[in-house]
């Protein structure tokens, strides 16, 4: 990869060097038959990711050139098996894609850049609405499976407070680790009060509960079931002791 | 909770962090890759930490295990359970399903070489089609799949003494489902003969739970085994290989009443084994535990060996008011050419040398290895000490009765 060995050789410029001379010419400089050639024949991922991140400002209008004591290369770099790009968050990737349809360095076909900041919602959405619409009972056994007529105590994240539901509901199931955290738990004292609607978001739920929360709505759709709303109601999980409920494993 | 993993319409894994106050990376207000490097304008990059790899790093103790979420014990069930996956990792999301891997920096689906029920579902039916045809299909062929899981398993991490087991029925429930296996004490007991044999990778210590659980179980014990040890057949059929010895009837509480030859203990000697004794066929950082013993006969050849004496143990093993059982045998063990097992002994200068664990003057025939469980008699009943394995011209010069001993 000539990229590898141009950031490798030239950690001064970093990937700044990607597309000049030096990286060119890295890349093919053992053999005579190619020193002809004014670019590669062909290009990595890595390449094609800063190459068409750089043509983009300059079709913008915007400065392209990066500065320079912010272009060292990390030590492990190896390419794609040990990195991925980042776009900004607010940038359109699709326009992106429009705005260099003609430009000689094509997309890679095998990684894309991913958003920064923020999770692309829409495209996990459109994963789960293709394994659903598509993937057949295999992946959709749990639709079918549910023998268990029990009740479940689920978090509505649309009304914001707690519902009773039952397997059959479609609802997501949240699987982390408590570690030191202090966990607000459902007990049969403020059962009603978070039965209103609007009353969950005010308890001081654990940030990744808060979290799975905002993603589930942001997937449109409603129920979540985390293993702290359980308390007395049902069964014992992760050997949830109400009067001991701070989990600390070991 | 068997069933509120397995009929979600899928699980929110958080893949990061260290406590439920990490958030999910990449939903607001947790922002990701906070610390990426500067590329160009408009581009960063940060390290990419494969879903992959993060569920392969497991099982090593003594090194950190960066996710910790790998290495709970309920984390695990639940991973195993669900049907569908969305993973939070620190700088994007992985989604799994059945049938593909996707992540937001790939267009096609990643590697998958980590293990899932449904995976292990489909590759035993395959194997089971074949080998029925074949007329050569066996139960025991499809222990792999439990040992791989009580491999892993045993080495989480978990809050209560209890989760040994709460922490597994999801799992038992789905290999009962599966392979049509009812389960005691987190063993299968259609599959007893073998799963009997698993053995600690370090020290280990009874464990005291509400319910006791049994000796003979890796319920019963705080510490990690494995089946590496004793159950090595390599790409060969286990039925092959493999004979059971004993008769044993189930009995309750969580007891097994065996019919079966035994032998006492004090007809042997015990040496510790040296530091740094590995399977040869396996890496050396997976070493066989210190806390083993070699077994001499009378006319001092060693005859044998028994892995993971729990240390709370060894004194009544000087006392030698212990017996020793015979549980199954094997035609032939971990190498290609003995049929006796070979060992390998790495030295402290960096060498290693094979050798075979039987002396020289013991024939190395096929079926010339008994599996066979220490005992100590507690009460009216005995309890589980140790296994290992002994050669069996050994054993019947060591004085061999028929008997029935509950082991609980």
């Amino acid at each position: 990869m000539p990229c590898q060995i141009a950031l490798e050789e030239d950690e001064r410029t970093g990937f700044a060097s990607i597309g000049t001379s030096a990286w060119l010419n890295n890349g093919f400089r053992e053999y005579d038959e190619y020193q002809h050639l004014t670019e590669p024949v062909l290009y990595c991922d890595c390449c094609r990711h800063v190459l068409r991140a750089r043509e983009f400002q300059r079709r913008q209008g915007r400065d392209q050139s990066p500065s320079v004591d912010a272009q060292k290369y990390p030590g492990d770099f190896n390419g794609l098996t040990t990195c991925v790009f980042l776009h900004d968050d607010d940038l359109d990737s699709q326009e992106w894609e429009a705005a260099l349809n003609d430009f000689k360095v094509q997309k890679p076909e095998y990684s894309r850049t991913v958003r920064h900041h923020w999770a692309d919602v829409e495209l996990i959405k459109s994963w789960l609405d293709d394994c659903e619409k598509d993937h057949g009972p295999a992946c959709n056994e749990h639709q079918t499976s549910a023998t268990d007529t029990g009740s479940l105590l689920l978090l509505d994240v649309i009304d914001d407070c707690l519902a009773v539901g039952n397997f059959k509901d479609q609802y997501f199931a949240l699987s982390y680790v408590w570690g030191a955290s202090k966990q607000f738990l459902t007990l049969m004292e403020n059962y009603d009060q978070l039965r209103q609607p609007g009353t969950l978001s005010k308890q001081p739920l654990t940030n990744t509960i808060k979290d799975a929360m905002t993603f589930v709505k942001s997937l449109g759709e409603r129920y979540l079931w985390v293993d702290t709303i359980v308390g007395e109601f049902s069964m014992i999980h992760r050997g949830l002791h109400l009067r001991n409920p701070v989990h600390n494993p070991r | 909770m068997c069933a509120i993993y397995s009929c979600a319409m899928a699980t929110i894994v958080a893949l990061n962090g260290d406590s439920a106050d990490a958030g999910l990376p990449g939903v607001p207000p947790t922002a990701r890759n906070t610390t990426a490097t500067f590329v160009t304008p408009g581009l960063h990059m940060v390290e990419r930490s494969s879903l992959e790899n993060m569920l392969a790093n497991h099982t090593y103790d003594g090194v950190d295990v960066d996710c910790v979420y790998n290495t709970r014990a309920w984390t695990f069930q639940e991973r195993l359970l669900s049907n569908r996956s969305i993973y939070f990792l620190d700088e994007q999301v992985y989604f799994h399903c059945k049938k593909q891997l996707l992540c937001e920096d790939r267009y096609i689906s990643d590697d998958t070489s980590f293990y899932t029920l449904d995976k292990m579902r489909m590759t035993s039916a395959e194997l089971k089609s074949k080998t029925t045809r074949a007329g050569t299909y066996s139960p025991l062929d499809e222990f792999r799949w439990y040992e791989e899981i009580v491999a892993e398993y045993t080495a989480k991490k978990m809050g209560y003494p209890d989760d040994i087991i709460n922490a597994f029925t999801g799992i038992q429930t789905m290999l009962t489902r599966m392979f049509d296996w009812p389960f005691v004490g987190g063993l299968p007991t259609s599959l007893l003969d073998l799963a009997l044999l698993w053995t600690p990778v370090t020290t280990i210590e009874r464990r005291l739970t509400t319910s006791q659980q049994p000796s003979w179980s890796w319920s019963g014990w705080v510490g990690r085994v494995r089946y590496a040890d004793l159950v090595r057949p390599g790409h060969r059929p286990i039925s092959s290989l493999f004979r059971p010895l004993a008769n044993y009837q189930l009995a309750t509480p969580a007891t097994i009443v065996f019919e079966c030859m035994s032998a006492p203990l004090k007809a042997f000697e015990l040496t510790k084994v040296p530091k740094g004794l590995f399977d040869p066929f396996q890496s050396t950082s997976s070493p066989i535990t210190e806390d083993s013993y070699y077994v001499f006969d009378s006319n001092k050849r060693r005859c044998g060996m028994l892995i993971g004496v729990p240390q709370e143990h060894v004194l009544s093993i000087a006392s030698g008011d212990l017996k020793l059982l015979a549980l199954s045998a094997w035609r032939s063990n971990n190498s290609l050419t003995k049929n006796g097992p070979v060992i390998s002994h790495l030295s402290d200068n960096g060498y290693f040398s094979d050798e075979e664990v039987y002396d020289q003057a013991f024939r190395d025939a096929e079926w010339c290895t008994y599996n066979v469980m220490l005992v100590r008699s507690v009460g009216d009943a005995y309890e589980r000490v140790a296994v290992g394995q002994m050669h069996v011209d050994a054993w019947h010069g060591a004085g061999e009765t028929r008997g029935r001993f509950a082991v609980n």
